[in-house]
């Protein structure tokens, strides 16, 4: 017997639960979507919460399906070009997938357009500098004249960050030199301790291993509450117009999921993450959990989009 | 590293190709920004110098009639033959999908190019069939690409 | 540590868990051995098989993984000059010929136990560094990780009998890397509108396309079969023991291999392939006779071979210190960990220590467990040598195109492992080193990556890169790398003219 199959079935067949007469039968299989390689993340998130999902559904089957390739639009356009059947699902990056459209590229699907079941984590970006770096607030970096900032490359969530957190504080005027192009973010934050630049930042969930660990500090995060002692908020410094920058991970379909199946597949989310069990599993994995049902997903990816629109042109590639 | 059996004609072609191949890049890179192309258009004129005096090379060599005169025909068929037997397996498997042509391709090779007997060809075609299938498909449960003919049929 | 050690090894010690270690040496064997597979793809797909694991039993098995790929990849590489895996690409040069001398079951041998005492070599290289691991990491910046890809590039180029086809090789490298995305500058760079190519130019693909099917094409042309010796000769069974032996009479060949092997393997994004050639030719550079190299030197199955088993060590230390993988490998190996709950970074050695432990362990019995299958399956593995190329032809055409379209499902993977299959058949024919070709590849990101990141470090301020302790250290090592064979030839003609 197919072992994949054999595991997820048998994971699935726990407690069949009665489900309403939906559009998603028992008997179907749902696919999430994760645009990007094993792994990750994105695709602990979905792995994580497929079972539970499946449970919510009425013990339909649920799988994972990781489409990796072009910094993750070929996952989420295949996604957005799939029947608005209710069986294909993708997890979403915000502001990552919204950035091509906001730096005028051509993609495939449009992030408001997409039918939002749900928000599963919400990672506030926090700024960093070496722990044994000289710079101890928010004034001191700014009075800084030749900043180096490392980073990630062109197109990721990380640099527009920056570069948003940088026009805000003023920093754009020294004009600071982005040392972009590591390959991930764990690879900026360790340029970071070996002192190839200044400051950075990152979200709390790749953050925390290294505050805690003593390599670096941090000077302030974004969000309405900080998570670390001693470290304020931007908008405790001074900065509230930072506040909004985060990163999301959602669920969506495509465009036009009749209104039976939306209503569907959101109650069963919101099953899953006010399920403990399952809380409490994505903590042992390192989630960030901050549920939001989908009718507020969407309108909150809407104004995300609008703080992002207007940075738009503090997010020209600086290379 | 094995040795060269260099051909006469051939070889100078192909060191020209590389060298119109150097050129194109090098040209193609000029329209690249600032931190795109700084890279690609250093290597790039370090590829054509290198082309260009590979260019030269072959060509004194070719002069002083050190390379083999004859270019052997009988070699040159059977290298298009073998790309045409490699296209075929492209082709055949983007139309037909991996589980056809997979064992339909070994016994037609088997029986028509090499000669083999039938029963031989079919029992090795059936045999590569069975362990792609158990390996890939069964025990890893791939996907295996089903061909154009068959994903526009459904 | 040392109740950690042995909570670790009485762990291991129970038969469920030994079970799963010895599905993962299976497992790394089989994917090891197909050309194109290799290890990452193995834990990259058995990944969410582990989910209803324990997470000691995941770790186990992704061990067991490891440790075994590489030697499975190097039965191909010496059966066939098709390496299974990236990193056997060097047991070709000098397996190969083994293979048509019908001396087979000597390199398999040589191959096997190399990979073994390789990985031990790398595992006690780890434990004795790992106290060192951040300060280890925090060296290579840069500047450091830039004349590294030059090193390698460079150590390629003048191995080579023709230096001038060589370069050009490397130069026809670099450009098929900066196809794709160039997320530095934000461009497209040679893409023609086509989509596959947006992340650029896949190495597994190029890899099987330029070995194993640009062999089969050759097999085409030339006919016949692989060994080229009379089926008669009782050489290969015993051979497996010859190949025992042989490595343990050049000490010093296996020693260097496993430290470069282990050394390249701490600098993360380099790995297994570089490690590999980098030991070939060191070791063909340090030889006094060096003349056997590439028609069926035993050493030159050696060095690749320790080297690729003790990069796995290597690779571990930026992946403890920091969290940064240090392989592809590693990579997944990192979220197997985080799917079952372990944070990766500075702590995780901390917080976790006895399961790491029971990795290194795993990885330890795997390649030894992986040898010992493979030299007593190896009698059975010959005898493909001398089955009629025809059978083969079509055989391992279809498994490799399979293998192509296995790594993401993409007929494009399918398509340019074709492409290149053309391309190393011209590149046979007419002497263009395939290997340097694929190094450059590997390495062309890296090089351009980090020049451009080490000229905005120093502002356009080029003497930056002798400032850094590390990049200097290495920059030394080049211009010896360079200066060496110059030297060499220098002091034999003086001393001829002497005589």
């Amino acid at each position: 017997m197919k072992i994949k199959t054999a595991l997820l079935s048998a994971v699935a067949g726990i407690a069949l639960m009665s489900g309403a007469q939906a559009d998603v039968d028992p008997s179907d299989t749902v696919s999430i979507v994760v645009p990007y390689g094993p792994g990750g993340g994105f695709d602990r998130a979905v792995r994580g919460f497929a079972p539970y999902f499946s449970e919510a559904l009425g013990g339909a089957n649920v799988i994972t399906e990781n489409i990796p390739g072009a910094g993750g639009q070929r996952g989420s356009t295949e996604v957005s070009r799939s029947e608005p059947d209710g069986l294909t699902l993708g997890i979403f990056n915000l502001p990552g997938f919204a950035l091509p459209a906001i730096l005028g590229e051509e993609v495939g699907y449009d992030l408001r357009e997409l039918s939002w079941i749900g928000r599963l984590e919400s990672d506030d970006y926090v700024l960093i500098v070496a722990a044994d770096s000289e710079i101890q607030t928010l004034d001191d970096l700014i009075a800084i004249d030749d900043l180096i900032i490392t980073s990630t490359g062109y197109g990721s969530t990380v640099l527009a960050a920056l570069q948003i957190t940088a026009s805000e504080l003023g920093l754009a005027e020294n004009d600071p030199i982005y040392l972009s192009g590591y390959g991930g973010t764990t690879d900026a934050i360790v340029g970071l301790i070996r002192g190839d630049g200044q400051v950075s930042m990152a979200p709390v969930s790749s953050v925390t291993p290294y505050l805690e660990s003593g390599d670096v500090r941090a000077l302030a995060m974004s969000g309405n509450q900080s998570l670390f002692e001693g470290v304020p908020t931007f908008a405790e410094a001074g900065y509230p117009g930072l506040t909004p920058l985060n990163l999301q991970r959602s669920i969506a379909g495509p465009p036009g999921i009749d209104d039976a199946t939306l209503t569907q597949l959101r109650s069963a989310f919101m099953d899953v993450v006010q399920n403990e069990e399952y809380l409490e599993y994505a903590k042992s994995i390192g989630m960030n959990m901050s549920p939001m049902n989908g009718a507020d997903t969407a309108a909150d990816i809407s104004s995300s989009f609008e703080f992002y629109e207007r940075f738009s042109t503090s997010l020209e590639n600086p290379n | 590293m094995p040795t060269s059996n260099s051909l006469a004609r051939p070889t100078v072609l192909v060191s020209c190709f590389m060298l119109m191949l150097a050129i194109t890049l090098l040209y193609l890179s000029q329209g690249f920004g600032r931190s795109s192309g700084m890279f690609p258009r250093f290597i790039g004129w370090v590829f054509v110098v290198l082309t260009a005096a590979d260019v030269v090379v072959q060509l004194i060599a070719w002069y002083q009639r050190k390379l083999p005169e004859t270019t052997e025909t009988a070699i040159t068929i059977k290298q298009l033959k073998s790309m045409g037997w490699l296209l075929g397996l492209v082709v055949a498997l983007s139309i037909f999908g991996f589980l056809i042509t997979i064992p339909a391709y070994i016994f037609t090779f088997l029986t028509w190019r090499a000669g083999h007997d039938k029963r031989r060809s079919a029992f090795i075609a059936i045999g590569a069939l069975v362990f792609v299938w158990v390996i890939f498909v069964w025990l890893l449960d791939y996907e295996l690409y089903a061909g154009l003919l068959l994903n526009n049929l459904s | 540590m040392l109740d950690s050690l042995v909570t670790a090894t009485l762990y291991l010690a129970d038969g469920v868990t030994l079970m799963y270690l010895m599905l993962g040496v299976l497992v790394g064997l089989l994917f090891g051995i197909i050309p194109g597979l290799g290890g990452a793809t193995a834990i990259a797909l058995l990944l969410p098989l582990t989910f209803g694991m324990e997470p000691e039993q995941a770790i186990t098995l992704m061990g067991g993984i490891m440790g075994s790929s590489a030697i499975g990849g190097s039965v191909t590489a010496i059966l066939l000059n098709a390496p299974g895996t990236a990193p056997n690409a060097a047991t070709c040069f000098d397996g190969y010929p083994l293979t048509r001398q019908g001396k087979a079951g000597l390199a398999i041998g040589a191959a096997a136990t190399a990979s073994s005492l390789g990985g031990i070599v790398g595992v006690i290289v780890l434990v004795a560094i790992l106290p060192m691991a951040k300060s280890l990491v925090l060296l290579f910046g840069p500047p450091a990780f830039f004349m590294l890809a030059v090193l390698g590039l460079v150590s390629l180029t003048i191995s080579n009998n023709n230096m001038l086809r060589g370069l050009i090789a490397a130069a026809l490298g670099l450009f098929i890397g900066f196809v794709g995305y160039d997320d530095m500058g934000g461009t497209l760079r040679f893409t023609a509108g086509i989509d596959y190519l947006w992340d650029g130019i896949k190495l597994v693909p190029a890899l099987i396309g330029l070995f194993a099917i640009a062999e089969m094409i050759r097999l085409m042309v030339e006919g016949g079969a692989i060994s080229k010796v009379d089926r008669n000769e009782l050489g290969e069974v015993k051979g497996v023991g010859a190949g025992f032996k042989a490595v343990f009479k050049h000490p010093r060949t296996v020693l260097s291999g496993s430290f470069i092997g282990t050394l390249v393997g701490i600098v993360p994004g380099v790995g297994g392939t570089v490690a590999s050639f980098l030991s070939y030719s060191f070791t063909v550079q340090s030889s006094r006779d060096s003349s056997q190299f590439g028609k069926g030197d035993i050493r030159g199955v050696i060095a690749p071979e320790a080297a690729n088993n003790a990069k796995d060590g290597g690779s571990l230390i930026p992946t403890l210190a920091f969290g940064i993988p240090g392989s592809a490998e590693m990579a997944l190996f990192l979220g197997v960990l985080v799917l079952h709950g372990m944070q990766p970074g500075p702590l995780l050695l901390i917080e976790r220590e006895w399961s790491l432990l029971v990795l290194i362990i795993a990885l330890l019995l795997a390649t030894i467990a992986s040898a010992c299958v493979i030299a007593v399956a190896t009698k059975y593995l010959i005898k493909i040598t001398f089955v009629d190329s025809s059978i083969l032809i079509p055989t391992v055409l279809s498994v490799a195109l399979v293998g192509a379209y296995a790594l993401e499902g993409s007929l494009g993977d399918v398509i340019m492992a074709a492409v290149f299959g053309v391309i190393g058949y011209v590149m046979i024919r007419l002497d263009y080193p395939r290997i340097t070709l694929v190094i450059a590849i590997v390495l062309g990101g890296m090089m351009e990556r980090n020049f451009i990141q080490s000229m905005l470090m120093f502002r356009s301020d080029w003497t930056g890169f002798f400032r850094d302790t590390t990049s200097l250290v290495i920059f030394t090592i080049i211009v010896m790398a360079l200066a060496l064979p110059v030297l060499g030839r220098i002091r034999r003609r003086v001393r001829n003219a002497n005589v």
